[in-house]
């Protein structure tokens, strides 16, 4: 995998970048807008970690004009302000996530995971997490190398949570996203129980009166 | 009571009442000497007339004119020493063809002979001694007072007298005291009553501004408006206005300073730890580092959300309804990963469906620090409880713990800024307490700090108006 890093802060840019080699990924690292922008643009990267506070050209100019010129590569944004306005600035510019510093690595090395896992989930056509595999393309499903039948709101379920994975999906999440058509269904606790019952207690938490999540 | 226009009418009332007084006591004089002058001065003029009769007749004829003369003016006369109050009216129900003036009737005249013999006396009841001397002589006897003027006809071989009441002179000066004193009065609370509307008048600039001071948030720093103003108010207000000034740009430059200073200590901070966590050294020599880092950061952290906090004021919320469940769900769904590194969970239990008016950003920072110090403080293993009901006009949010709780002292020290519950353990930073209160006193709630009933550990209870 190989990232782009975008930060102007030497000693926070070669951090991470030391990091996240440590951890297996090619990072390239800029420490301008527009050098970034550059190579955003000539060799796209499956992931941009961007800082908003460029001395530059800012980050979400940087953002704007990528998206702009259709760049759809998943962006992490690290700012140093964590108002709200911020964080919301930043993500309707088009960012994927963002992370306020300080962050410690172990965070960072899961939001990362997850916007290429989510990103990878629209082209890869197979998710495993454990001994459970789901092909995607075949929406099939198997545990321990034996196929497993769901029903399609349990299928949908189980792969929103997997896409989710270590993070809380709130109960209000789940249910705009899978049983829209049917907001008044009592039907979540129903599903999850199914999906208990054919993959093991273990595999999703509930977190009482906030929502379900499967542990990384 | 200090205020500039009580002293002002205050004073000018004493100096009012002081010039009344002497205006009053000098007309008194003047008039009375006035008026004895005139009396005297009539008393000597109706002697002269009357003894003018018994120039041109003889002895004999004009002593027996003498007595028919008094006979009727004694039947048409008042009683001369009846009650002083009295003669007026009783002259004037007597003769209707003949009005007269109340003044005039309390002459009285006696006629002696030069041997000591009363002739006539009228009123026939003036008790008194034969003229000595010529001039004027003063009886003031307890039974009466009278003013006499004795003359002395020597071809006649007469005495003359003619008397009058003192009190009639008394009588006189009052009443003209009294006709000076009433439209004085009358003049003088009428200009008292002028001078205290001016006053207030003049002074409303002065009332609203220190109304407009008064009704004003202690961090309101605005200009006070020094259009429309009197001239001795332009200076005292544009100077206020300058300091106010001052004090805005030193609060700001401070807020601006703790928030800058916080934001420029965030990345140098991340890239510390990026280092750290990458550090090739054993666990043990790792985790020390790690842990400062986490107390710094936590206190960059919290010191930012103070310097956003610090100058706000109640009236300066910027409120919504906010469906709080939804709200603390999310936000309990972002703190789940982390709390399950320290092996503790969180639970909501929601038992109201109402809304709260509140500003969303704060309630999320009071939810946060209450849920994150729970998740700090508690033993691994426990699960925090975050409840949510309402009562008759109240939110209540209640976060439970099972860990090892607070004493009471602890509880009242805990509200200290930059008080750490454990100092040599954990990260807390001790501010958390007091963003916590800060906020419940944006929203005019309270809180309370209390012992998990059976199990022990901490409850905090919020309790926030519901408008």
């Amino acid at each position: 995998m190989r990232l782009l890093l975008i930060e102007d802060d030497p000693l926070l840019g070669q951090g991470i970048m030391l990091a996240l080699e440590s951890r297996h990924y090619r990072v390239d690292w800029q420490q301008t807008g527009a050098d970034g922008l550059q190579m955003l643009q000539h060799s796209p990267p499956n992931l941009l970690i961007l800082d908003l506070n460029l001395p530059d050209l800012d980050g979400l100019e940087v953002l704007r004009r990528a998206r702009t010129q259709n760049i759809d590569t998943p962006v992490l944004i690290l700012t140093a302000r964590d108002a709200i306005e911020e964080r919301i600035a930043g993500l309707d510019a088009g960012a994927d996530d963002y992370l306020v510093k300080p962050f410690d690595l172990n965070e960072l090395e899961a939001r990362i995971r997850a916007l290429l896992r989510r990103a990878s989930g629209r082209d890869q056509e197979q998710i495993t997490h454990g001994d459970l595999v789901i092909n995607t393309a075949a929406r099939e499903v198997s545990l321990q190398g034996e196929s497993v039948s769901l029903g399609r709101r349990e299928y949908d379920l189980l792969l929103s949570l997997l896409h989710a994975k270590g993070r809380v999906l709130t109960r209000r999440q789940i249910e705009e996203e899978i049983y829209e058509d049917d907001p008044e269904s009592n039907a979540l606790e129903v599903h999850i129980h199914a999906l208990r019952k054919k993959f093991g207690k273990s595999l999703i938490r509930t977190i009482r009166g906030v929502g379900y999540m499967v542990e990384d | 009571m200090r205020s500039i226009q009580s002293r002002i009418l205050l004073g000018l009332a004493a100096l009012f009442s002081i010039a009344t007084v002497v205006l009053l006591s000098w007309t008194w004089t003047t008039t009375n000497h006035e008026v004895e002058e005139l009396y005297d001065a009539s008393l000597v003029q109706f002697t002269r007339q009357f003894s003018s009769q018994f120039l041109v007749t003889d002895y004999e004829t004009a002593l027996s004119a003498l007595e028919a003369s008094a006979k009727r003016a004694e039947a048409a006369a008042p009683t001369l020493h009846g009650s002083e109050d009295e003669y007026e009216d009783s002259y004037s129900s007597q003769n209707p063809n003949d009005p007269g003036h109340h003044y005039e009737h309390h002459l009285g005249v006696q006629v002696w002979s030069h041997v000591g013999e009363r002739l006539l006396s009228f009123p026939s009841d003036l008790n008194l001694t034969a003229p000595q001397d010529v001039g004027f002589e003063t009886l003031n006897t307890q039974a009466s007072a009278l003013r006499m003027y004795n003359l002395y006809l020597p071809e006649q071989k007469l005495w003359v007298r003619a008397t009058q009441p003192l009190s009639i002179r008394t009588e006189m000066a009052s009443e003209v005291a009294e006709h000076v004193l009433l439209p004085l009065a009358v003049v003088i609370t009428g200009l008292i009553i002028a001078i205290a509307f001016t006053i207030n008048h003049y002074l409303r600039p002065l009332k609203q501004i220190s109304q407009e001071l008064d009704y004003r948030s202690s961090d309101d720093l605005s200009p006070l408006s020094s259009q429309q103003l009197p001239q001795e108010l332009i200076t005292p207000v544009q100077s206020l206005n300058r300091m106010f000034q001052r004090v805005a740009q030193t609060l700001h430059r401070e807020r601006r300073f703790t928030s800058d200073a916080a934001h420029e200590l965030r990345t140098p901070l991340a890239a510390l730890r990026i280092h750290t966590e990458t550090l090739s050294l054993p666990q043990q020599k790792v985790q020390p580092l790690l842990q400062g880092l986490n107390r710094m950061e936590r206190v960059v952290t919290q010191l930012l959300m103070l310097a956003r906090l610090e100058p706000r004021h109640s009236n300066q919320l910027d409120k919504q309804s906010l469906d709080v469940e939804r709200l603390t769900a999310d936000l309990i769904a972002e703190l789940v990963p982390t709390a399950l590194r320290f092996h503790v969970q969180i639970e909501l239990h929601t038992q109201t469906q109402t809304n709260l008016m509140a500003e969303k950003t704060l309630l999320e920072i009071l939810l946060r620090n209450l849920i994150e110090n729970a998740v700090r403080y508690t033993r691994p293993g426990d699960t925090v409880l975050v409840t949510l009901e309402t009562d008759m006009d109240h939110y209540l949010i209640t976060v439970t713990d099972h860990g090892p709780g607070l004493s009471d002292d602890l509880k009242i020290q805990v509200l200290q800024r930059f008080y750490r519950k454990n100092k040599a353990q954990n990260e807390g930073a001790g501010l958390g307490f007091s963003i916590i209160d800060q906020i419940i006193n944006l929203h005019r709630g309270s809180f309370t700090l209390s012992d998990t009933p059976n199990t022990g550990g901490l409850s905090v209870q919020v309790k926030l108006p519901m408008t």
